[in-house]
């Protein structure tokens, strides 16, 4: 590994080490130039993760206290806990559980496909599909995603025959054992699934991809890269140009320390990027870095969400075996016959027990939600994956009150559904009770939405200035070396589960700071 | 105890798991000053007869408390605690951390034969 003096003003600093960051590292050190790779989180590895579920929790969330407001579920069932993600090397690529589908062509054009819906903020991206896709084909290859350039699907599971025979009996086509970004078999330096079904805790034979121990050692091995782990970014500077200089970060004994930066990177996740953006605030840019057009932190999306559960007369196991080893796709299609715009995806899921009662659950006691448990050997779940409507007023703002260990507000969430957020929920949980009932269940069970694991848009890439802050690249509009490279920067959420699109966008923004850097411009 | 029973009632469940989670509740209140006066508090507010009324009475106690700060964390605590023992785990069924033992992959987890197989185009060879 590098060490990258801290005056060297020629090396790219990037914040956050998850799918986006990590990915980012990798692509721009093997090419030959300096990163410094600043990361809130500490360090674990395949030994270290813990397989106690609660333990687990506390050794990989990012748990710094966050508040929120609106009419979203998550604010009465979860109040401390709007979203779930990662303060770890590998940020949210440690929890996460593989699934890779496709943002699909008529996604990447919201405004134009779904018009001028009332309330919402929608724009088109401004990337073409035939772009995108040559990265998703190159992120493919990169995590061995499973049904694509012919490797094996993922061996089907008992939860995945309950959720394949309800799906064949109501009707749908698209069955199947999910996209994922788990090797079935070894590869890539990765080992392969032992169907434990403990993704979530941290994946110990590394057969799920996570920048944790794939791009970041790479990237370490190139020797450009200089890794500060338990190093949280305070605030970006810049010069009288307007152009970033450094960053101000709190090492891992709460000293303030101070990094020059040729080119600034920030890929905090969608909550921590725009808050660090707004509490870069300054003369030149009094709203906030890069947010003159007030654009920074608004159009938060996170997918429509929720499990759906079934349970049966017969024993159905489902916490053995890869947690979202399963898809279903029809409902991933544009028909506003159904009674709202765009699409979803059901897909497979199950909970290991001490997680369901509090996470899939969150309302219950008493003898009715026992007796839920009571069935848990005979559970079978899924999980509703759909495309949320991005609006102006769903957004991250600093809290004027609550306060971080470092002394910094913390990011604010706000969320009110959409209608067309309700209409689609509503239609996903009929077709899955749907789906349960027509193979027997004896009853189905829905949870109300959990708190986000996905985070999208807030600091979105639009073609017109005034309607994001990024442009096609991740590019800030304001400020030439400054970029959004993370979940932040799509431009619509689209109804795929996030991660396989944030690694194809990060392999293309490596490509564009790379040509940049060489011809000078950066 | 007749709190954590009202709240998670499983009958067949023994009581040496509520008294795991009594015993972790009363850990975190000694360490916490604030979460002692907050539960003793609380469980003075249910009444001296709470423990021996009967379940619907102590169902209707615990309803009208539902939104305090205190029900929130006995529930919160009860539920993780209690489904995390070793009592619980068997009693559900539940086998847990499977890494040490090889994983599930040929130890069931495509095991349920009440349902017609996967056609492997849709799912995918099991490694040898
Ligand atoms: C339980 C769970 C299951 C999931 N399953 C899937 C799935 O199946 N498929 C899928 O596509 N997606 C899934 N996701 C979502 C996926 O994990 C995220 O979309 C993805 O990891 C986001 O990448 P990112 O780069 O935006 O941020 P992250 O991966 O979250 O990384 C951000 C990192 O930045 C660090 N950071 C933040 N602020 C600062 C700062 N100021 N200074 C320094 N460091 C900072 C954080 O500590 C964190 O480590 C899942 C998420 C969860 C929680
Ligand atoms: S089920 Fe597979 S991917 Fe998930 S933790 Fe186990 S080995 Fe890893």
């Amino acid at each position: 590994m590098a060490r990258i003096e801290q005056s060297d003003g020629g090396a790219v600093v990037i914040i956050g080490s998850g799918a986006g960051g990590g990915t980012l590292a990798h692509e721009l050190t093997r090419r030959g130039i300096k990163v410094v790779l600043l990361e809130a989180g500490q360090r674990q590895s395949l030994a270290s993760f813990s397989q106690n579920p609660g333990e687990a929790f506390g050794q990989l969330t990012w748990l710094d206290p966050r508040t929120q407001s609106g009419d979203w579920d998550p604010v009465k069932s979860y109040p401390t806990l709007p979203a779930w993600i990662c303060k770890t090397v590998g940020g949210t690529t440690v929890h996460w559980t593989g699934a890779t589908p496709r943002i699909r062509p008529w996604e990447i054009r919201a405004r134009s496909t779904y018009g001028d819906v009332p309330g919402a903020s929608l724009i088109d991206w401004p990337i073409s599909y035939a772009e995108l896709k040559s990265y998703y084909q190159l992120a493919e290859r990169r995590l061995l995603v499973t049904r694509r350039n012919g490797n094996p699907g993922m061996p089907a599971s008992n939860n995945f025959k309950v959720m394949y025979a309800g799906a064949k009996k109501v009707g749908y086509k698209r069955v199947h054992t999910n996209y994922m970004a788990i090797n079935t078999r070894p590869g890539d330096g990765r080992g392969f699934c032992i169907q434990q079904g403990f993704c979530v805790q941290g994946c110990k034979t590394g057969a799920k991809w996570s920048t944790l121990y794939t791009e970041i050692p790479r990237a370490e091995a190139t020797g450009n890269l200089d890794l500060r782990s338990g190093c949280m970014a305070t605030r970006i500077e810049h010069g009288d140009d307007g152009r970033v200089t450094g960053v101000v970060y709190r090492d891992s004994e709460g000293h303030e320390q101070r990094q020059k930066a040729r080119v600034v990177c920030v890929a905090g996740n969608a909550i921590e990027t725009p808050r660090l953006l707004l509490l870069s605030e300054s003369a030149k840019f009094p709203h906030g870095l890069a947010n003159s057009a007030g654009q920074v932190g608004r159009n938060y999306c996170h997918h429509i969400n929720g499990f759906i559960w079934g349970t049966f007369n017969q024993p159905v196991r489902f916490w053995r075996g890869v947690v979202l080893g399963g898809i279903v796709e029809d409902e991933t299609v544009n028909e506003p016959k159904r009674g709202f715009f765009g699409g979803y995806h059901l897909e497979l899921v199950s909970l290991d027990l001490p997680t369901l009662p509090s996470v899939g659950l969150p309302y219950g006691w008493g003898r009715d939600f026992a007796s839920i448990i009571d069935d848990y050997r005979n559970m079978a779940g899924m999980f509703i994956n759909g495309e949320d409507f991005p609006q102006a007023n769903n957004r991250i703002t600093l809290d004027p009150k609550v306060k971080d260990a470092n002394g910094l507000p913390v990011a604010h969430v706000h969320v009110d559904e959409h209608a067309n957020d309700r209409a689609m929920r509503q239609h996903a949980r009929t077709q899955g009770t749907r789906m349960y009932e027509s193979i027997g269940a004896k009853r189905v069970v829905l949870s109300p939405t959990t708190p986000a694991t996905h985070n999208m848009c807030t600091a979105r890439m639009s073609a017109n200035p005034s309607d994001g802050v990024a442009n096609a690249h991740g590019q800030a509009h304001e400020v030439p070396n400054l970029f959004i490279s993370d979940g932040s920067a799509f431009s619509t959420p689209g109804s795929a589960n996030p991660t396989l699109t944030i690694v194809a966008l990060a392999l293309r923004q490596a490509d564009y700071i790379n040509r940049q850097m060489t011809a000078r411009n950066l | 105890m007749a709190a954590t029973r009202t709240i998670a009632p499983h009958d067949k469940l023994e009581d040496a798991a509520y008294a795991i989670v009594i015993r972790a509740i009363d850990a975190a209140a000694a360490k916490d000053g604030s979460l002692r006066k907050q539960l003793e508090e609380g469980i003075a507010g249910l009444g001296a007869g709470f423990a021996k009324a009967p379940e619907s009475a102590r169902v209707e106690a615990l309803k009208r408390v539902e939104s305090s700060a205190f029900f929130q964390n006995l529930r919160g605590q009860t539920l993780l605690v209690l489904y995390s023992t070793p009592m619980a785990y068997a009693h559900f069924g539940y086998e847990g951390e499977a890494f040490s033992k090889g994983g599930y992959l040929f130890r069931g987890f495509n095991d349920l034969r009440w349902l017609p197989d996967v056609p492997l185009a849709d799912g995918g060879p099991v490694p040898a």
